[in-house]
């Protein structure tokens, strides 16, 4: 496990507070302006505050709201920590109340992270979608890390309806500034400034952005960290949202608390062993773009996955109810390089999805997209000729998959990078079915000919160009996750490797 | 005189004549060109293929010797026949005495910009207007140019409508034959051998194209351009005197749709697009130190030969079978190249500050561009400066902005990428200090050959293992 936490590190640093002593020393930013309370107070333990409410799951769990103070006493579990309650009391008096936390719900007391205005490494783009959000009013504002220059720090205001950006400015000794005619030391007396006026800012600071985006703990609880098999009675199956090919997919809640996602299998579509074996790769697989495996239930049929609750269902439902009407490019692009994302950490975990297609893209609040039902289809039992033969081509995986994953039935990260391409042409097309009015067999002999699905009338060249890259016949000339998802995030950016000189030489 | 070691696929000339082989000898008369097979474990002897004949057999090495370089002259001439501006009575004169097929080509006094073909014929000189015609040239209207280099060689082979075929050029005073230098060098190749295949890649300068010489596979640089071509005279050149594993080889030129640049063929195509599709599960650290120091030992090669790059990035380093790492493209090697271009365009992000503003090329600022190199390779083929504009990094960087270092990049890589950084030139190291340190820290990363590796077979292990 260690390992794996140590992989996992790179991924999550943006949306993990501290959660080992040897991090603290790196990680934390001191906020030297923050209230210092006074010292009796302090014993033994690290002092967090919470940044988001959470209400308790289990008994172990311990409630609290955003702001709240915590102390963690136990930090030896990666998601889940042991902490006190500092403000609430228990029913008998002087018992403070503890229990379970989700990790990355606080963080470390006095840090920057902690602060309600900073909101981390997020992008621009991210900085402006959550300040227009319809509860934000004129003056909401928030403080980022710098996205070309690390170490320093943007900040982002709303003004009526229009985010406006600037470069917080350092000093070489230490200190920020706007302008050089006024300076702080800290950037909590930068805020605090520009709280009182304006000073040649848009409008004034007023309260910071609402922080909406919930992190999802890693679990349901504590317990379950370790104990993915768990009590089918514990499940109350709500609503069904949809069904497909190995069975139906219900909104559910567990333990009377928590919304998930139920996946309920046909009885005899898979073994439970083999099912099992993979489960237990797919729960250590963590990636905020990667749906979360919460647990199983395969001791009786049907078999439940249990799965976080993302709720605007699959990606190509949501395309196609949308038509081209609110969705644009920028959010196509947005949800692509999501996927991207979530695809380039299972590659550096050495995992194939196998069934990469905007079906198994799950699509949450805030326009969070997540790459679901990785490495399923291994485990299902399929008769390749029922899929080759099916007159239904809702049922043809064949139009994703890519031509030497066909003939060999052999998958590879590069064989879901042909499928990443047929998804990108999904999204630009709004979720049409890719060769409409081919059968799988037509497809197949096509692609064996070099044909490649057209440009659709409304796909910029620059992104027909990568779906391209994706339908490189030889699977090693197909470009890497990590290489698609700096493509896709850069691709507003203007990147060209000459420029004329006129601009530069004197 | 030691005798050198040829590697496979280099081309030589006879010194001597074999008229009568031996058995499994070749065939061959003195200034012939030969294509090296191989080293025979008799040192004295090599397998090798006659270019003119096809034959393959034994000779000794004795008989053997390297091209010679190509002097960096600036009478060569592609198109020595060309006279520049001049009327036509002096055309008149240069054409005597009057000798059937005896040509120039001049441009118009007249009409500036517009060419006239003067052939001698009879008594007379005819003067033949050569029109523009949708990009190309033309004199009947009928039959249609790239340029003039093949108009010329048309009507050399059949005179179609013009008076006579051309025979004889007429060159301009002081003009050297390019070709015949070229020729008399070994560095000329025969058009008949070459087959040439899909297009690979574009240059800055045209079309790269796969082909095939002689059996052996080539890319090859078409530039139709008669002005550009004559500009790659140079570098051509520059070229013929260069040999090192670690760059790009030429193997020779032909004259046809302008200039035909022939190169040794590197199978896996350019580093930037190798690292963005293989990627980390495939590419170890250790290889990129080695691809690192490959090109640091070509661009040493450079700087003793003290020539500049001026546009070393990781798209201009070509990666062979045996991953090998080449430095190509030596398109702006010459600051004349640069100076004549209509579109000075200029590599922002990979040019050294002092250069930008100044247009100070040196071999320091070679190792600027090293830095933002070494950068690429250890993002695994990222574009560098990431969400920054070309104008911003010009700004940063002349305030002292430097990039952070790629994720897992070593921290003596990225040291050294700092001291390629350095503002002041003179303060950056030279290529053989990096060569030093590049071996350096590869050999404390361990694991792989020097000499070079093998691509790992089909895909990385999964987790996740197919039935």
């Amino acid at each position: 496990m260690g390992s794996v936490c140590m992989r996992l590190w790179a991924y999550l640093q943006p949306f993990l507070p501290c959660w080992s002593q040897e991090a603290d020393k790196s990680v934390v930013i001191e906020n030297p302006g923050a209230y210092c309370p006074p010292e009796a107070n302090r014993s033994q333990g690290q002092y967090f505050v919470a940044l988001f409410d959470y209400e308790a799951r289990t008994a172990e769990d311990l409630s609290f709201h955003a702001g709240d103070k915590l102390q963690v006493l136990d930090t030896s579990h990666e998601g889940w920590w042991l902490a006190r309650h500092l403000e609430k009391k228990g029913p008998g008096l002087g018992q403070q109340l503890q229990g379970y936390i989700p990790s990355n719900y606080v963080a470390e007391d006095r840090s920057l992270q902690a602060e309600p205005w900073f909101f981390g490494a997020i992008k621009r783009a991210d900085a402006e979608k959550q300040l227009l959000y319809s509860e934000n009013q004129t003056g909401a504002f928030l403080i980022r890390e710098s996205e070309s220059q690390k170490g320093d720090f943007s900040l982002s205001v709303l003004d009526e309806g229009v985010v406006k950006h600037y470069r917080i400015r350092r000093l070489d000794e230490g200190g920020f500034f706007l302008t050089r005619r006024k300076t702080f030391s800290t950037l909590n007396e930068f805020v605090n400034y520009y709280t009182t006026t304006s000073d040649g800012l848009c409008v004034k600071l007023e309260k910071p952005c609402l922080k909406i985006q919930v992190p999802t703990p890693f679990d349901l609880s504590y317990k379950t960290v370790d104990q993915w098999e768990i009590d089918r009675n514990s499940i109350q199956l709500l609503k069904r949202l949809g069904s497909g090919q190995f069975g139906e997919v219900w909104e559910g809640l567990w333990n009377n608390t928590t919304p998930v996602a139920v996946k309920t299998l046909k009885p005899g579509s898979m073994d439970p062993n083999d099912f099992l074996r993979e489960a237990q790769i797919m729960k250590s697989l963590r990636h905020p773009k990667l749906i979360q495996l919460y647990a199983v239930c395969t001791l009786e049929d049907p078999i439940y996955i249990i799965t976080e609750l993302m709720r605007h269902g699959s990606l190509q439902e949501y395309l196609q109810n949308d038509g081209g009407s609110k969705i644009r490019l920028t959010q196509q692009v947005d949800m692509a390089a999501q996927v991207a994302s979530g695809m380039a950490y299972l590659e550096s975990q050495n995992y194939i999805h196998r069934d990469l297609a905007a079906r198994n893209v799950l699509v949450g609040e805030h326009n969070i997209y997540k790459v679901a039902d990785f490495g399923l289809a291994r485990v299902f039992k399929v008769d390749n000729e029922d899929i080759y033969e099916s007159k239904h081509e809702i049922k043809l995986p064949v139009k994703w998959t890519a031509p030497e994953a066909i003939r060999t039935n052999k998958f590879s990260i590069k064989s879901d990078v042909w499928s990443f391409g047929i998804l990108l042409y999904e999204i630009i097309t709004y979720g049409k079915m890719p060769y409409s009015g081919m059968t799988g067999a037509q497809v197949i002999h096509m692609l064996g000919q070099n044909y490649r699905l057209p440009q659709p009338s409304n796909c910029p060249e620059q992104f027909y160009s990568i779906m391209m890259e994706c339908w490189n016949v030889e699977p090693k000339q197909r470009p890497t996750f990590e290489t698609l998802h700096w493509k896709l995030e850069d691709y507003f950016e203007p990147d060209s490797s000459y420029s004329d000189t006129n601009n530069f030489i004197n | 005189m030691p005798t050198q070691r040829w590697a496979p696929g280099t081309q030589c000339m006879t010194k001597c004549e074999n008229s009568r082989p031996k058995p499994g000898e070749l065939a061959f008369r003195k200034g012939d060109m030969v294509t090296i097979l191989e080293a025979c474990e008799d040192k004295s002897w090599y397998r090798a293929k006659h270019h003119s004949s096809g034959q393959e057999g034994l000779l000794a090495a004795a008989a053997l010797r390297q091209r010679e370089a190509l002097s960096t002259d600036p009478k060569l001439s592609l198109m020595p026949w060309f006279h520049g501006k001049i009327s036509g009575q002096e055309a008149i004169q240069q054409l005597q005495p009057p000798e059937d097929g005896l040509f120039l080509v001049r441009e118009s006094a007249r009409h500036p910009g517009d060419y006239v073909l003067c052939v001698s014929f009879g008594r007379d000189v005819i003067h033949y207007r050569v029109l523009h015609r949708d990009g190309h040239l033309t004199i009947d209207e009928a039959v249609c140019f790239c340029n003039l280099m093949d108009m010329v060689e048309h009507y050399t082979r059949d005179k179609g409508a013009i008076c006579t075929k051309l025979v004889k050029p007429k060159r301009k005073q002081g003009a050297k034959s390019a070709e015949e230098e070229l020729a008399k060098a070994g560095w000329l190749l025969d058009l008949q051998h070459l087959t040439l295949g899909a297009q690979i890649g574009e240059g800055e300068f045209g079309a790269v194209l796969q082909g095939e010489y002689l059996g052996q596979k080539v890319a090859v640089k078409n530039i139709k351009c008669d002005v550009t071509a004559q500009a790659f005279l140079d570098e051509t050149a520059v070229m013929t005197k260069l040999q090192h594993r670690n760059l790009v080889r030429l193997l020779g030129v032909i004259l046809h749709h302008g200039l035909y640049i022939v190169m040794e063929h590197v199978s896996k195509g350019n580093l930037v697009n190798f690292l963005r599709t293989r990627g980390r599960a495939l590419v170890s650290t250790s290889q990129l130190l080695q691809f690192a120091l490959h090109v640091a030992e070509g661009m040493e090669y450079l700087e003793s030969k003290k020539l500049v790059h001026r546009d070393l990035a990781a798209r201009n380093i070509l990666v062979s079978e045996d991953l090998v790492a080449k430095v190509s493209d030596f398109g702006l090697a010459k600051a004349e190249l640069r100076k004549g271009l209509d579109s000075s365009r200029l590599p922002v992000k990979w040019t050294a500050p002092e250069a930008l503003k100044n247009g100070r090329f040196s071999s320091k600022s070679d190792v600027w561009s090293f830095g933002v190199l070494l950068w690429e390779v250890f993002s695994y083929g990222r574009a560098p400066y990431p969400k920054m504009s070309l104008k911003e990094v010009s700004e940063a960087v002349e305030k002292g902005y430097r990039m952070e270092p790629p994720d897992s990049c070593p921290g003596p890589v990225h040291t050294l990428m700092g001291s390629c950084w350095e503002a002041e030139p003179s303060r950056r190291p030279p290529f053989r200090k990096i060569v030093e340190k590049l071996g350096r820290e590869l050999r404390s990363v361990g694991v792989a050959a020097p000499a070079g590796g093998q691509e790992a077979e089909g895909s990385a292990p999964t987790r996740s293992q197919d039935p």
